[in-house]
């Protein structure tokens, strides 16, 4: 992984973990949130089929990729980028494996000694599994509609705003993740789609 | 008599007393490159930076977990290391990079990439050719589409043109094989882990490096096993050495001790049939002992182990006096002390030119330019002159009082030594057929000036570290170019100057592995150098050439600005250049310290090169710029270290000569005087002749022992010759004396050729030579050829 990939990720990150960002005293759930919270708890294991569509200033178009998420509570979470812009972020315990197989070279960054770090993955980790106990002490939460379930997410922070404007976490009636959108600050933005999911759960 | 006796001993005491706490304030120094010449751009200041950047105080661990991932090959690297850590016993244990040390760095290069290349301008016309940039940006787009891009999209559009991981890739391709990953180093196949460790004392302290051992293997035990077994941990580098060096040596001495006590209490029981006279006798090595070490430290205030350990070796030769005397006294008649007057009386001429032909030997080794040998030539000419005053002064008074009540009579086999089987046409044959063997065997003798072939180091230990350097890909520093200059910025400026004549090498088809400085910290002068050579980049050109291709590649045509924004801002100097403070508080500084050092009167920068070869290395040095110093390991060796050989032998035959001369006045006659030598000539003849006709090379060590062939030859000569000139009215007398005096060199010196330690055992083997060779021509040879050579006019009261 070239360093500069590296070191620009960390950087954000760090900044994202520095102790000015630390999770802030959280507040009471919205009542509208707990039938989300409570389906949460219940799932062991998620995988599902994405199309991310990036629109960035720096591009004419839009960019667009396909990957699967995998995720196991308490596990492993593994995002990963189909070709042509193969890539594989993997999230375990205390670790961060980020590899390009196409183009050789992988990294793994252990949290143990970046405790910071870790808390920022754990951030990462919450938006793809739309955990509201991590998210609510970063983020404002606000119901923009309730059926099916859509939340808005802005920034508590100014560090964190200076690299997310808001995200916007769109669910199915099931109370599944179907989209991510991430605006940034400088207009570009991320959509996520997901799709084709397989959950599975524990009994009620 | 008592109360002279109570004088002199009261006296003698004291001075020992005095000798003693003098000594105690002695520094010792251990460095072996102490040994050599000092000074700016001297052998001493070659030996020491070849000594730093190789492994001396560096511990290597090794850590394989048969069967494991290596993730699991991680987690125990870091269990090992943090029991390390925790144990105190070391400086650093450093397993690599940590990402937020990566990033560390990167914050410092990255802002400033453009000055690390040798002409930025020819870089990014480079890199805008078609051919690369399509590439380049079909890469860029990728990476835009990962999830971590969400973080570094700032980052990525910095760098179109890809120099970032072509920087990367320099600077990993520096550290060898060694693959950091998660925060560990790896092995190319990634089954190795490797910690680099820096012990909390230095490697010479053997007991310090043995204990450090015992707690790697202590750590290494606690280590839970692997899917196919127990972890493998091996530890390698200076320590090891030091500590299994350390061992041999001590098992070394110990067997020498024991083996010279025995030799000792055989001789004096069968010759004198007194263990007291032998505890006498050893009175005048003790004083010689305190004399040599009193006279060093009075001379220059600290000593050199090897000096002293090697020097009290030498003085163990100040045994021949008490020897030759109570040997003559022991003949004699009446009490004690008429029998020890006697023998003074017998001995007192030719101990007196024994002693001054051995004192010229070491005074001649003081002419010596290296530090080395003028240091033993004062220790062990201060000792030989103590123990040879104590033989006189204090062993007659004191074996009058405490030898012998009743003295062994003659031995029935003393006068048979007289006895000549040798006839002098067959003595001078194999005299000559000696001087012949060594005219034609010695200039074909090699001198070995490596000081590494010394040591004890086992031929396991010796693989194993070979093994783990080569897995790792670490280089061998054997090789350093040194740049000085008065300020940091002077050496960093000709270091730059040294790498850019390196790079031009491989051009010539001599490539070279090499480490510089260069390549992360050029000189100021040299990064507005390059920043200047930007001035010639037709930036709007390059620019609509790079959006040209950026929008058939999909991006914006502005995608790229802020990377034109850094190009002008190097081209107008608005970033500031990388300096040696920049990396304070980094992972780099430590390599910084070590490549970049000042003391008060210079500063010097070091890049490190692995030639393949000696013509490379003399590639290497004729296109050095002028005021760089190549410095190699073997050239070190061949060049100065080899000279102490040499030294010796001119040094050796300059004694010789002087030696000659001071016979003569005494003989008052040249032949008596070249008799007198002839056996220590053979000795140190035949002795070169058989380690050249076995390959075996002559060392530092061996080197200086032919001082004390010498020495002793002529002694035996000396004796000899005073048995055959003057005979004592006791058959065999003399001879009995030469015999005795070899075969306790041969009982402490000859045995050293058992040593496991390389440096004692070419000892042992070089003086065990030359002791049998001297003593049988003095015993054998020396009587045929008296008759041949004797002075026609001489007569045996004249030589007397």
């Amino acid at each position: 992984m070239p360093l500069v990939t590296l070191t620009g990720l960390l950087a954000t990150l760090a900044l994202l973990a520095s102790p000015s960002a630390a999770p802030q005293p959280t507040e009471a759930l919205p009542q509208d949130l707990v039938p989300l919270r409570e389906s949460l708890q219940r799932t062991k294991k998620l995988s599902a089929r994405f199309t991310q569509t990036r629109h960035l200033a720096a591009l004419q178009g839009a960019l667009t990729t396909e990957g699967t998420l995998e995720y196991e509570k308490g596990g492993r979470l593994v995002w990963r980028t189909l070709p042509p812009a193969e890539s594989e972020l993997v999230l375990a315990g205390q670790k961060v494996t980020i590899s390009y197989p196409g183009m050789g070279g992988a990294q793994t960054i252990d949290f143990s000694s970046d405790p910071g770090m870790g808390r920022v993955f754990e951030t990462i980790r919450a938006v793809l599994q739309a955990d509201l106990e991590e998210l609510q002490p970063l983020f404002k939460l606000s119901v923009t509609r309730r059926e099916p379930l859509s939340l808005s997410l802005l920034p508590r922070k100014p560090e964190l705003a200076r690299t997310l404007r808001s995200i916007q976490l769109d669910f199915d009636r099931q109370l599944r993740l179907v989209h991510v959108g991430l605006t940034e600050p400088d207009g570009d933005s991320t959509e996520i789609a997901f799709r084709d999911h397989v959950v599975q759960t524990a009994a009620p | 008599m008592t109360s002279h006796l109570g004088v002199t001993l009261l006296l003698a005491v004291l001075l020992l007393l005095g000798g003693i706490s003098l000594s105690a304030r002695a520094t010792t120094e251990q460095d072996v490159g102490a040994m050599l010449p000092d000074g700016p751009g001297s052998p001493r200041e070659a030996a020491r930076l070849l000594g730093e950047f190789g492994v001396l105080n560096t511990l290597l661990i090794d850590v394989e977990l048969p069967g494991a991932t290596q993730e699991q090959l991680a987690a125990r690297g870091a269990a090992l290391a943090a029991g390390l850590r925790a144990s105190g016993e070391f400086l650093e244990v450093y397993t690599g990079p940590s990402a937020q040390e990566v990033m560390q760095v990167g914050k410092v290069l990255f802002p400033r990439r453009l000055y690390l290349f040798d002409d930025p301008a020819r870089e990014i016309e480079g890199r805008l050719e078609p051919k690369r940039l399509q590439p380049a940006l079909a890469k860029l787009r990728a990476r835009l589409g990962s999830l971590q891009a969400l973080v570094t999209k700032g980052d990525l559009l910095l760098d179109p043109l890809d120099l970032d991981a072509d920087l990367v890739a320099g600077l990993a391709q520096q550290a060898g094989d060694v693959h950091a990953s998660d925060g560990q180093l790896f092995s190319k196949d990634g089954r190795h882990l490797l910690l680099v460790t820096t012990p909390a004392r230095t490697a010479l302290d053997a007991r310090a490096s043995k204990s450090l051992l015992a707690t790697v293997a202590s750590e290494a035990a606690k280590l839970a096993p692997g899917p196919s077994g127990r972890p493998v941990v091996k530890a390698v580098g200076g320590p090891r050495f030091a500590a299994e060096s350390a061992g041999a040596v001590r098992s070394d001495i110990l067997i020498t001790l024991l083996t010279s006590l025995g030799g000792l209490i055989v001789l004096f029981a069968v010759r004198f049939r007194s263990l007291r006279l032998l505890l006498l006798a050893s009175v005048p090595i003790g004083f010689g002992m305190v004399g040599g070490l009193t006279a060093v430290v009075l001379a220059q205030g600290h000593i050199h182990a090897l000096t002293f350990a090697f020097g009290s070796v030498l003085i163990g030769v100040g045994i021949d006096y008490p020897l030759y005397l109570l040997n003559a006294a022991s003949v004699q008649a009446g009490d004690s002390l008429e029998r020890m007057s006697a023998g003074l009386d017998a001995t007192w001429r030719s101990l007196w030119l024994g002693f001054s032909t051995t004192f010229i030997a070491f005074l001649t080794m003081s002419l010596s330019q290296f530090p080395s040998l003028r240091e033993l030539a004062l220790f062990a000419g201060g000792g030989i002159l103590t123990s040879f005053a104590v033989t006189l002064i204090l062993l007659v008074p004191l074996a009058a009082v405490f030898g012998p009540r009743r003295w062994l009579g003659i031995p029935r086999w003393m006068p048979a030594l007289r006895i000549r089987n040798v006839r002098p046409w067959v003595a001078c044959g194999v005299s000559v057929a000696i001087l012949g063997a060594a005219a034609f065997l010695a200039p074909q003798l090699r001198f070995d000036g490596e000081l590494r072939h010394l040591d004890a180091q086992r031929p396991e230990t010796l693989g194993e570290f070979e093994q783990v350097m080569d897995r790792f890909g670490i280089r061998r520093a054997d090789t350093l170019v040194v740049a000085r200059g008065h300020t940091p910025q002077e050496a960093l400026l000709l270091n730059d100057a040294v790498e850019s004549a390196l790079r031009r090498l491989p051009e010539s088809g001599t490539s070279s592995a090499t480490f510089s400085l260069g390549a992360l910290l050029p000189a100021v002068a040299t990064q507005q150098a390059r920043a200047a050579k930007l001035a010639a980049l037709d930036l709007s050109s390059a620019r609509s050439r790079l959006s040209a291709a950026a929008v058939e590649a999909g991006f914006s045509a502005r995608a790229f600005d802020a990377f034109w924004e850094e190009v002008s801002a190097v081209r107008e100097e608005k970033v500031a250049p990388l300096t040696p403070a920049d990396f304070e508080h980094t992972s780099l500084e430590p390599l910084l310290k070590r490549m970049l050092s000042c003391s008060a009167e210079e500063c010097i920068a070091v890049t490190s090169v692995d030639p393949r070869g000696k013509d490379e290395l003399d590639a290497l040095a004729s296109s050095l710029p002028a005021g760089a110093v190549l410095l190699n390991a073997n050239a070190l060796a061949r060049n100065t270290v080899a000279r102490i050989p040499r030294q010796m032998a001119l040094l050796t035959g300059l004694g010789l000569l002087l030696n000659v001369v001071l016979l003569t006045l005494a003989y008052r006659s040249l032949r008596l005087a070249v008799l007198a030598c002839l056996p220590g000539c053979l000795g140190l003849a035949g002795t070169m002749a058989i380690l050249s006709a076995v390959h075996a090379p002559l060392n530092i060590v061996s080197a200086t022992a032919l001082v004390l062939i010498l020495g002793c030859g002529v002694d035996y000569g000396i004796f000899a010759l005073q048995g055959l000139a003057s005979p004592s009215t006791v058959s065999g007398v003399e001879a009995t004396g030469v015999l005795l005096t070899s075969l306790t060199a041969l009982a402490g010196f000859g045995t050293l050729v058992l040593a496991s330690y390389r440096a004692l055992q070419s000892l042992g083997a070089a003086v065990g030579l030359g002791i049998i060779i001297s003593a049988t021509s003095a015993l054998l040879l020396l009587p045929g050829i008296f008759w041949v050579l004797r002075p026609r006019l001489a007569t045996p009261a004249r030589a007397s």
